[in-house]
């Protein structure tokens, strides 16, 4: 289990994050999500155990029991994807898993392939918790390993919809503070309009429905998105 | 079994620079090359009423003769002579008239030409020229030349009661033919020069490698290896990886140029190797400030170093570089 108890970090005088709670176990697939500068990046760096924060603790059983992905890894770029893997450890079976040939020199590595490097090089250590910060530009192959990745999963991304499939739970951050924190069925709402007016109800929910059926007001139902969802109730917040 | 893993990494990512090895010993060769081809001379003037009497004997690095034709004039007479070992014996039959007038001496050889302009004080002195030696003395009644395994000395044959007397000895050990008040410290070496400018090339060597290999600590390509592997590792690792190139570039260069020109004499060569293993060692612990920050700050850690291998006063070098980093610091903060 990772556990963040009441955790800042400060840069410069201006907070980052902002007196974070989490508990994150490890059969959870969490999705992190916010608007850029939202403190997401920040956030999943103090959860990797690469970044102290300033204030509040974050606990987790050992570094290299987490495989973390950052944004833009860097590598050596001279050098080729088994002379990276060969730093950590010579099981090169591990870059067939994640689909990389080996010869291929880092710097002819596309985004994607450079994430997957990063998670194969700390598949050796049998990691509990798979930390994904941020999914542009991933290939289905990489978003098929995050599925299968036996062991919780946190994901960083600026919208739902991309890792809708990958995720159970939703954390959704906005000016480093967590504004929302449950289960993505949370996010599923519907809009109903009548006359000049909308209503925002949750899916499972139909009580506005059946007031308006009651009062005879005519009205429609429309569906939308949890991002749209996130970005009416959350983001600005 | 991991930290052999990042050694061998390492090490075959530094092989890459073995062809810096290659430049710093063509430029050791050439150096030496180059400076062998001085001359020194040394001699005794002796001028009275009868004539002006020079006698000397010009040679090479290696201490061999070297043959030359030597003109002495005085006024407007000259005399002058071809000696094909490099032993001269001058005479010139004008009454010298003493306090402070000046002769000159001049050698053509293949070489090089020398002009030496002399006043003899007494009734007579010793001199001495040298481009290039180990050591060097001279003083009206004793001079001396160290070169490559041989030392000549001058003395005054009126001090001495010795006739025009050029010794040759082939060892430090050695009583000194005349009582003066001589030590080491009279001494002084022209090969810290060119030792010096080789030592700022092997820093420029330094830098370059390092601006490669040491540049992913700063841009965090090592990061995801350090978080799984240790910091420590990595660091030492990569080090470790380091060191023997350095000690190559160093070491063979400065064992190559010194033994063209000197002979087996490490003593010599020791601190300059040092200077350029620790500089090295230095600029490994600035990689983490930044490429560009740790090019900077290597610029006054050689600064440094030259100082202390040139005039040995660390307090004060320590001092001047302290305060050019603390003006640096207080630019950056305001």
């Amino acid at each position: 289990m990772i556990r963040a108890i009441n955790v800042s970090k400060i840069f410069h005088g201006s907070s980052a994050v902002v007196e974070v709670n989490l508990d994150i176990y490890e059969n959870e697939k969490v999705g992190v999500i916010g608007v850029h500068n939202s403190g997401k990046t920040v956030l999943l760096q103090m959860l990797a155990g690469d970044v102290k924060p300033t204030k509040g603790k974050v606990y987790l059983e050992d570094k290299r029991k987490i495989a973390y992905i950052p944004q833009v890894p860097k590598f050596i770029p001279t050098i080729s994807v088994k002379d990276v893997m060969t730093y950590v450890n010579k099981e090169y079976h591990y870059l067939d898993f994640v689909g990389l040939d080996g010869n291929k020199k880092v710097k002819d590595l596309s985004l994607d392939e450079k994430k997957r490097l990063s998670l194969a090089l700390s598949l050796p250590f049998s990691p509990n918790h798979l930390i994904v910060d941020d999914m542009s530009q991933i290939s289905s192959l990489t978003k098929d390993l995050i599925r299968r990745f036996k062991g919780g999963v946190i994901i960083a991304h600026h919208n739902l919809k991309d890792i809708w499939d990958l995720i159970d739970r939703v954390i959704i951050m906005s000016k480093g503070r967590v504004v929302f924190d449950g289960p993505k069925s949370g996010l599923l709402y519907k809009v109903i309009r009548f006359k000049n007016s909308e209503i925002w109800e949750r899916e499972n929910e139909n009580s506005i429905e059946i007031d308006l059926d009651k009062r005879g007001v005519k009205y429609e139902v429309i569906r939308v998105t949890p991002d749209e969802v996130f970005l009416y109730f959350y983001a600005g917040i | 079994m991991r930290f052999s893993y990042i050694f061998m990494q390492e090490f075959k990512r530094s092989i890459v620079f073995v062809f810096l090895i290659l430049i710093a010993l063509s430029l050791s060769l050439i150096a030496a090359q180059i400076l062998s081809e001085s001359i020194s001379v040394i001699g005794i003037v002796e001028g009275s009423s009868y004539g002006i009497k020079v006698s000397g004997y010009v040679f090479d690095f290696q201490g061999k003769g070297v043959s030359s034709e030597i003109k002495l004039s005085y006024y407007n007479f000259t005399e002058s002579v071809k000696t094909n070992n490099g032993s001269f014996y001058l005479y010139l039959p004008v009454a010298y008239i003493q306090n402070n007038t000046r002769i000159n001496v001049i050698i053509n050889s293949f070489q090089k030409n020398v002009n030496l302009t002399l006043t003899i004080p007494n009734s007579s002195t010793t001199f001495a020229f040298s481009s290039l030696f180990l050591k060097y003395y001279s003083s009206q009644n004793l001079s001396i030349i160290s070169v490559k395994g041989k030392t000549f000395i001058a003395v005054d044959p009126k001090q001495e009661n010795s006739n025009y007397t050029i010794f040759e000895i082939n060892s430090d050990n050695v009583n000194l033919p005349l009582d003066v008040n001589f030590t080491y410290n009279n001494f002084s070496n022209t090969l810290k020069i060119p030792l010096i400018i080789l030592l700022l090339f092997f820093f420029s060597f330094i830098d370059l490698m390092d601006y490669y290999l040491l540049s992913s600590f700063p841009r965090g390509e090592l990061r995801q290896i350090m978080r799984l592997v240790g910091t420590i590792k990595v660091y030492v690792g990569k080090l470790i990886a380091e060191i023997p190139l350095t000690i190559m570039l160093s070491s063979l260069s400065f064992y190559l140029f010194e033994f063209i020109l000197i002979g087996n004499d490490i003593a010599l060569i020791l601190p300059y190797m040092i200077a350029s293993i620790s500089f090295s060692l230095g600029v490994y612990g600035l990689a983490p400030f930044g490429s560009k920050n740790m090019i900077y700050y290597s610029v006054i850690l050689g600064f440094y170093i030259v100082n202390l291998v040139i005039y040995d006063r660390y307090l004060y070098s320590l001092l001047a570089t302290l305060l050019l980093i603390v003006g640096y610091i207080k630019l950056r903060i305001s």
